[in-house]
């Protein structure tokens, strides 16, 4: 499926291969190539309301903390892990290019994303992440709207010779910040909305949604098990977890477009990415 | 590194002078912590989540942080929100230690945060000659000093015998260093601390400054307030040339374990010590809990030093304030610094380690603790309110 033409010309403009001006954090393959060191690095993004996204430079969850979207459900508290992770990975010029990073309980580090990222920085406190395939340039940017627990994460290829194809695994989950999800035979319900899905946990579970403008997902509903958490571990903890796989998406982005993902409780949030990326860079 | 365009608050803050960039991003940190806590009669209310990841918004950490997030930073307006929101907290003059994440029924066992409150008004009020605000604080500000003569919760109360604080009880820990594991409370600290009463005095002299300004009487706050004074002797440990961390302890009596708390007896605007007792106090932390990083909650050859806070969830409660470093001392260790010595340059040169620390662990903001010995790694959680808060506030009056 391929990007809507609406979209791809929105977001055109803004677009440039060169970085500007030089960033208080920004990082090239010196840090972001070695695991053990990109992993120890971590981001951090707020929404005003108690609710965050957390992760690492590499990619990997390390903590039970970390995720794209830890909702506060009762703000400031009641913060609850919703979004764990994208997982994703790119087609370009007929090679593959895993850029997702996971670590299992059996010491296994599958996929290893973290090798195509070329730099990592912070624009204000935005993570922004370059990946490398080839000639081309994908960058990766995370923010919250303020005010509510909406979680965007946006790919815009930058640079490149042809159209690069994005795929993209939204791993979900629906629990206490403070606590690891073990899944047995848990069942969530995933359906299709119509900008996205919606996953609602069990019943009477605050329902929350993955949208996009550009592109469409596929429900699924597959558990990705033992995941590990380094830091859980040296913190003497329960160090591995699941997470349910809810949705695919497959899209194709030429060079200059973007797509972005709305990762949230309120299914009436802003969906026009470029309108909510102005918004937290007032 | 070139100035980038200006962002949120940061024009507020650095327009005075040209921040290092590192100073910067902490301006764009501290925003992260503020937080919407609504209320039936707030309902615009604003609190601080004390750290990323784990931590709520606690009482404690929200008005030690509240000067250097929203004052430094040129936003009084948030301030003024937060005061006003625990304002309706206040409960037999106490303000709520913090609010579990599970219930949202706020927990009374702190015995500081009720008198960093007065501290926060205070600066509050300084800034921003805020009269009307001001008026509606008060009365909070009253209740808060006749419930602690009065006495409260966990035996806090002030003795009638030398109007110092006491407080305490078996099982509970009320002060900052609330370790507890099981039933183990690894510090105590049953009777009557140093930061505590400093705190108090401080509380009173503040008591004495704003009373007229509402139209009412600074005597009784002033007379408590030299008690105080008189009695703060009782700290004064003259062989170790330092004060002792607890006195009146109804088991140990009195504690001369060298812990950074008695730092603030220096850094509050208002000091109960001589200033032969305040350099002595500088000094004595700046060569035994000085590190880059913060000041050691212990010193290292004291009894129950530990190096590394590592571990599972006992060793790391057990070494949490028994050696390990916490970085928003820095800030008190600073301006307690520049008190005595009033030299800038110096000052400033203790905070620079942690603008390096900004592009490792958490990113861009400044973490929680770090371990008592070299080369002092960091633990605990990515970013915490008071370590940015501290740390910016300090920066400042460096510059100032």
């Amino acid at each position: 499926m391929a990007t809507t033409q609406k979209s791809a010309n929105s977001s055109r403009e803004r677009q440039s291969p060169a970085l500007s001006a030089s960033a208080a954090i920004e990082f090239g393959r010196e840090i972001c190539g070695s695991l053990e060191i990109a992993e120890q690095r971590e981001w951090l993004v707020t929404n005003g309301i108690g609710g965050y996204a957390s992760g690492t430079v590499s990619g990997n969850l390390t903590r039970r903390y970390h995720g794209l979207l830890i909702a506060a459900l009762h703000p400031p508290v009641g913060r609850t892990q919703l979004v764990a992770k994208l997982d994703e990975a790119a087609t370009y010029d007929s090679a593959n290019y895993p850029l997702a990073t996971n670590r299992w309980a059996s010491g296994a580090v599958d996929p290893k994303g973290y090798l195509h990222i070329e730099s990592f920085r912070l624009e204000g406190t935005t993570p922004l992440w370059r990946f490398a395939l080839a000639d081309a340039l994908l960058e990766k940017r995370i923010w919250m709207r303020q005010g509510e627990n909406t979680s965007y994460v946006q790919y815009s290829m930058v640079r490149g010779s042809s159209p690069l194809r994005l795929t993209v695994k939204a791993l979900v989950n629906y629990r206490d910040f403070h606590s690891s999800t073990h899944a047995g035979d848990w069942r969530m319900r995933v359906e299709s909305v119509s900008t996205g899905i919606r996953i609602t946990a069990f019943d009477g579970a605050t329902p929350f949604y993955l949208l996009s403008a550009d592109t469409t997902f596929k429900p699924t509903h597959e558990w990705c098990r033992d995941c590990f958490l380094p830091e859980e571990r040296a913190r003497g903890l329960d160090d591995h977890e699941d997470h349910l796989l809810a949705a695919t998406v497959n899209v194709e982005l030429s060079p200059s477009q973007s797509v972005a993902f709305m990762l949230t409780t309120n299914p009436q949030t802003e969906l026009n990415a470029r309108k909510s990326h102005a918004e937290v860079r007032k | 590194m070139p100035a980038r365009a200006t962002q949120k608050s940061e024009s507020d803050a650095a327009a005075a002078s040209p921040a290092p960039s590192w100073v910067r991003q902490l301006i764009l940190a501290a925003d992260q912590f503020i937080v919407t806590r609504s209320l039936p009669q707030e309902p615009d209310g604003r609190s601080i989540i004390a750290g990323y990841h784990w931590f709520g918004d606690w009482g404690r950490d929200t008005m030690i942080a509240l000067p250097g997030l929203t004052l430094t930073t040129g936003r009084p307006e948030i301030a003024r929100k937060i005061l006003f929101t625990f304002a309706r907290y206040v409960d037999a003059g106490m303000l709520p230690n913090n609010f579990p994440d599970a219930s949202g029924q706020p927990e009374y066992n702190s015995l500081d945060a009720a008198l960093w409150y007065f501290q926060a008004v205070r600066q509050y009020f300084e800034t921003t000659k805020d009269t009307e605000a001001l008026l509606t604080l008060y009365p909070a500000l009253e209740q808060i000093v006749n419930a602690h003569l009065q006495g409260t919760r966990y035996h806090i109360h002030a003795d009638e015998s030398d109007g110092l604080l006491y407080a305490g009880e078996e099982g509970v820990q009320l002060t900052w260093m609330d370790a507890k594991v099981g039933d183990w409370v690894v510090t105590p600290r049953i009777g009557k601390p140093v930061e505590v009463n400093a705190l108090w005095y401080n509380a009173l002299k503040t008591m004495a400054k704003l009373a007229p300004i509402a139209g009412k009487s600074a005597e009784p706050f002033q007379k408590m307030a030299d008690r105080v004074k008189q009695s703060f002797g009782k700290f004064w440990n003259s062989s170790a040339n330092f004060c002792y961390d607890v006195v009146d302890d109804p088991r140990l009596g009195n504690d001369a374990s060298l812990r950074p708390n008695q730092i603030f007896a220096v850094s509050l605007p208002e000091s109960p010590l001589s200033s032969a007792q305040q350099k002595a106090v500088v000094d004595v932390c700046a060569r035994r809990l000085l590190t880059s990083h913060g000041l050691r909650s212990l010193a290292p050859g004291e009894p129950g030093y530990q190096r590394h806070y590592a571990g599972g969830p006992r060793e790391r409660d057990g070494a949490y304030h028994q050696g390990t470093v916490w970085s928003w001392l820095l800030g008190p260790f600073v301006l307690a610094h520049l008190r005595i010595y009033g030299d800038r340059q110096t000052a400033q040169s203790f905070l620079e380690p942690l603008g390096m620390q900004i592009t490792s662990y958490g990113l861009g903001t400044l973490g929680e603790v770090f371990d008592g010995d070299a080369p002092f790694t960091p633990r605990g959680c990515i970013a915490q309110a008071w370590t940015v808060a501290e740390v910016l506030r300090a920066w400042r009056a460096t510059i100032a």
